[in-house]
């Protein structure tokens, strides 16, 4: 969900970018290593100790066969993860080692599950070092959508305080204070992707985040970036988050 | 030679390519050679006389799409083929549906099962497809608000479209009743059996009817033969 998180754990460790890595959204756990390796943990805080030894984040820490990691709840934000070194070498499905409900019937954890990955016992060449923690910031870029046109008063939209009441992989609903729609529409079902922000008849909106559905019948009003989506994640249930609408052509960088 | 397009981009990585006058099936084809011309294309949607592009290389490949479309032969060969699907009449929204339309929940189920439906492309979720060809008297728009679970196997229609729903999810179209089949199998290629062009018609089954084909479908070691007598 936050992606820059990810990639930065994956980068501290000299992964792949894209290399598979553990979600733990508000709850944490305890990871037990059966072979040596190396972790980091960013995204949302989380105090985590390590055989009883309180942990950093966003470093490299090397780990032996039968280390504890035991992580406690995230004081603030919603996503912490944690890498190790070449990535966790679950199953992939149609490209994906990504636990989508739908290609493995559960997209958690539980107890007793082991997730396979490659033992490494010799220090890594290069470490790189700490690099600032996850952004909570509670103001979002975001640009006109396809159907912007349904909005009512765009430009009060930076003036909303929108209150984030569903949080879920597929999307994040936020609820206006006020009424959006310039008139009611649905429009033929059409494209979207994470990043598109969708109005629904009760004036909803809906932030699409990484597992959203590809396609959809609601009014694509607004549309943010990467940097947006991995903003949004973290933005806890009951907060509430503000919109700053920018020119599409900043996207673009024109 | 060549199709009348009209170009909108919507991100910096997302072109949607709007097409006139053109089918679901053509359209279909379209996407697959898209696909297989333009290797820096990641993936590719098409549905309702729209197909979208996703490509990190999307402003090096303009020049040469717009030619490709341009030149590109429309004449194909395909055969499509008429499901018969089971479905129980349980659905969540049929009163709803019958209170808005002034139906009975009886006449719902005979012109449900009346209609001859037609799969226009995939979408939404993996394994979902749409079909055309809902009848105005059933036919209502998307619920105000998306259901948090709707159930697996839902038909559903809103918006003049009919769908099932390939597993449990959010979703905002009204729910007529609940197949026992599933037509998405992540570890086959292709994994929706149903392609765009083929044609779906529904029959009515009662509960106990539903659980028995249910558990037919859940111990069966052959579920590609049961499909295929479902055809």
């Amino acid at each position: 969900m936050d992606a820059h998180s990810a990639k930065k754990a994956n980068s501290i460790l000299g992964n792949d970018p894209n290399d598979a890595v553990l979600e733990m959204s508000i709850q944490g756990g305890i990871y037990r290593f059966n072979s040596p390796t190396f972790v980091c943990v960013s995204g949302a805080p989380m105090k985590f100790t390590l055989n009883g030894i309180h942990g950093e984040s966003n470093c490299m820490i090397p780990v032996q066969p039968n280390d504890e990691i035991e992580f406690s709840q995230a004081s603030e934000g919603v996503y912490t993860y944690l890498a190790v070194k070449g990535g966790f070498k679950s199953s992939i499905r149609m490209g994906s080692r990504s636990m989508h409900p739908s290609l493995f019937g559960v997209s958690r954890l539980k107890e007793g599950d082991v997730i396979e990955c490659t033992p490494i016992d010799t220090t890594p060449d290069k470490i790189v070092g700490r690099t600032s923690d996850v952004s909570l910031s509670s103001k979002m870029v975001v640009y006109p959508g396809p159907e912007f046109t349904c909005l009512k008063n765009p430009e009060q939209l930076g003036d909303l305080s929108l209150k984030v009441a569903g949080h879920n992989r597929m999307g994040i609903r936020v609820l206006p204070s006020t009424y959006l729609h310039r008139r009611h529409s649905t429009i033929k079902s059409s494209v979207v992707f994470p990043g598109i922000v969708q109005l629904t008849p009760s004036g909803e909106l809906i932030v699409l985040h990484r597992d959203c559905q590809v396609t959809g019948g609601y009014p694509r009003v607004l549309l943010t970036d990467e940097k947006g989506l991995n903003q949004i994640a973290q933005i806890r249930q009951g907060s509430t988050i503000q919109f700053e609408l920018t020119d599409l052509s900043n996207y673009f960088g024109e | 030679m060549g199709f009348k397009v009209r170009f909108h981009r919507i991100s910096p990585e997302v072109l949607s390519i709007e097409f006139e006058e053109t089918s679901s099936a053509e359209l279909s084809y379209v996407a697959e050679q898209l696909e297989s011309r333009f290797l820096s294309i990641q993936d590719v949607v098409f549905l309702n006389g729209v197909i979208t592009l996703f490509s990190t290389e999307l402003n090096q490949i303009l020049d040469e799409l717009s030619s490709f479309l341009d030149s590109v032969d429309e004449t194909y060969e395909s055969s499509f083929r008429t499901w018969y699907i089971p479905i129980w009449y349980n659905g969540l929204d049929l009163q709803f549906i019958a209170e808005k339309k002034r139906l009975s929940i009886d006449q719902i189920k005979q012109i449900h099962q009346k209609g001859e439906y037609t799969a226009i492309g995939y979408g939404f979720l993996p394994g979902f497809f749409y079909a055309s060809g809902v009848p105005d008297s059933l036919d209502l728009p998307r619920r105000s608000s998306p259901r948090v679970r709707v159930p697996a196997q839902s038909v559903a229609c809103a918006a003049a479209q009919m769908a099932i729903y390939p597993f449990e999810t959010s979703g905002g179209w009204n729910i007529l009743g609940t197949t026992p089949y599933q037509f998405f199998d992540p570890n086959k290629n292709p994994p929706v059996i149903i392609k765009a062009g083929d044609r779906l018609r529904f029959y009515e089954i009662d509960e106990s009817h539903f659980k028995a084909l249910q558990l037919i479908w859940e111990t069966s070691s052959e579920r590609e033969k049961i499909l295929s007598h479902v055809c």
